[in-house]
């Protein structure tokens, strides 16, 4: 089986022992629970877009591996071209889901380690990307959605991994057996680990000698003993227990995070792909990072692409579309949704082939993206509020809508222009709450700010990357400084 | 034997036209011909490269058609493959 319909995995999924808690209590299946299906819905989308001949360009991809055509979030780039059509994959399935679709972050981490554990092999003699290509290559044949895990608690964030008051804090390995090394720790903010298969995790942070038992990367099935997580909450979360579609916003499709506990978890030693090699910490850090940085500049356009829409459909229902300060604003954010994209693409046209063989993104362009993604999306959604007015806040909910002696009451008063009806007027404007302060805001705003890396973890890069020297040497030829 | 058509659409990440219309207006306009989205065995007569933009990303390298091969940018070029379908000599 090397790609899976949409229903094939949710079957799949299904019938995993995932370990999942949510407000104080165990969930049987992500599939199963309101709360948590629009995320698994999400990550479907990838499945049955993939099946679409009007979407196989982008969604699919011929395996470097296996020569067996495969879904292109189970991929290593081997072009540039590659990398471009990472980013308008990522564009497609904003567009298709508004949502975070969240196969990004194991994409990421497949291209990020696969160079990676190739270099740390020729270094110290390991056998690492050995095991991390089988894993790959099972991954394509069945079709896994894989979650990549990098971010940590941190505890003290002045403090290094092993001098934190509790070990933990940085998830780390507490026992090395001869078949392979038992792991304790967290990983959190981790979206759609509900819904994946298995869990790529990864270290957080460069790490110095002192801190050994913390650099270590490895693989396992997220119904591994030991293994759990307790879902985060989210804005608006439980208007889905509600049984009403229209309150919801974006009633198909969403993401959720949850804390990942890994508490004593056994790694066998063919899933292990760093386990101690400091020095090759930060470089699967910045790879990472880097690959994850590109990626906002599609994913985080194609949910823009919907907010644009839906702020236009806005301006048409309420009568305002021929104000031209509203064509302005939607002028502005078309410009700013582009700018993001252009920074996506222009980091993956000019990435470079990788020791391995595979193609890495150019790290500058990639963090002047993510950078941008820290700002652009706020400035969309104030737009997108701005002319959708007060009642994409004050609007009653669709109980009300229903009720037989309210319901005439609001359609008579909440109408915008004649022509449209009432109820339309109340889904365009939910959907805009909730990609600009609901439950998809997560994914739109403070994911944008924080996921990949905060705004300083970029601009440090931007600084090593920027080649200043070479910009202060330009300036006194100009000015004839010898 | 009908006439074959294959059709490759590009990936569809920001289409300026809806791209499955081409789709429609080749089965209305030419009803006995062979037209598919997916490969068949067998040589294809045309194929027909559907992008949704002038940048026409579509990998299609390895799609061969024995009476040519059209590439539509925009539904303006409908016209051309029509045409190229109308007036082929497939004896």
């Amino acid at each position: 089986m090397a790609m899976m319909t949409g229903e094939q995995y949710v079957e799949s999924i299904r019938k995993m022992n995932i370990k999942i808690f949510m407000f104080g209590e165990k969930i049987s299946s992500a599939a199963d629970h309101p709360i948590l299906r629009p995320s698994l819905n999400s990550v479907k989308a990838t499945y049955d877009l993939a099946h679409k001949p009007e979407y196989e360009d982008l969604m699919t991809v011929k395996s470097h591996l296996t020569g067996k055509k495969i879904n292109r979030f189970a991929h290593i780039h081997q072009s540039t071209e590659d990398l471009v059509k990472k980013v308008k994959m990522q564009r497609l399935c904003g567009q298709k889901t508004a949502a975070c679709f969240q196969r990004c972050v194991g994409m990421d981490a497949f291209n990020a380690i696969f160079s990676t554990t190739f270099e740390c092999d020729q270094k110290h003699g390991t056998r690492y990307h050995k095991n991390f290509v089988d894993f790959v290559r099972e991954s394509q044949e069945k079709d896994w959605t894989v979650d990549g895990a990098m971010t940590d608690p941190k505890g003290d964030r002045g403090l290094s991994p092993s001098k934190q008051a509790d070990p933990d804090l940085y998830l780390r390995v507490v026992e090395r057996r001869k078949d392979g090394i038992v792991v304790r720790g967290a990983k959190a903010h981790q979206t759609g680990i509900c819904n994946s298969h298995q869990v790529i995790v990864m270290p957080t942070i460069a790490m110095g000698p002192e801190d050994r038992d913390y650099a270590v990367s490895f693989a396992v099935p997220l119904d591994t003993e030991n293994l759990f997580m307790i879902i985060g909450r989210q804005s608006c979360d439980t208007r889905k227990l509600e049984g009403t579609r229209l309150d919801v916003g974006n009633c198909e499709y969403g993401g959720v995070e949850a804390l990942t506990i890994f508490d004593n978890v056994f790694v066998p030693n063919n899933r292990i792909f760093l386990n101690g090699e400091t020095d090759f910490s930060g470089m699967l850090v910045e790879r990472f990072a880097g690959y994850h940085r590109q990626s906002y500049g599609g994913c985080k356009v194609g949910v823009g692409d919907v907010l644009i829409g839906a702020a236009a459909l806005a301006a048409d229902y309420n009568g305002a579309h021929k104000a031209s300060h509203v064509k302005d604003k939607i002028i502005e954010m078309i410009h700013l949704n582009e700018t993001l994209y252009s920074s996506g693409i222009a980091c993956s046209a000019e990435g470079f082939r990788t020791e391995a063989g595979n193609y890495l993104i150019d790290l500058l362009l990639a963090n002047v993206c993510k950078q941008n993604v820290t700002r652009f999306p706020y400035e969309i959604t104030r737009l997108a509020e701005d002319i959708a007015g007060g009642l994409m806040v004050t609007a009653p909910s669709e109980k009300d809508l229903r009720h037989p002696e309210l319901g005439p009451y609001i359609e008579k008063y909440l109408r915008g222009v004649a022509a449209v009806p009432t109820e339309d007027r109340l889904k365009i404007l939910r959907l805009i709450e909730n990609l600009t302060l609901g439950t998809a805001a997560v994914g739109y705003r403070t994911e944008s700010m924080h996921g990949a890396g905060s705004p300083q973890a970029q601009r440090i890069m931007i600084s090593r990357q920027g080649n200043v020297e070479q910009k202060k040497q330009l300036a006194k030829a100009i000015a004839r400084i010898q | 034997m009908p006439v074959r058509i294959r059709l490759k659409y590009c990936g569809g990440c920001n289409p300026r036209y809806d791209r499955t219309a081409i789709a429609a207006m080749l089965r209305a306009d030419f009803p006995q011909a062979d037209i598919a989205e997916t490969a068949k065995d067998g040589p294809d007569h045309f194929v027909a490269v559907i992008c949704g933009c002038p940048v026409a990303c579509a990998s299609h390298d390895d799609l061969r058609g024995l009476a040519g091969k059209t590439i539509l940018t925009s539904e303006k070029d409908y016209g051309k493959l029509a045409a190229a379908v109308r007036s082929a000599d497939l004896s």
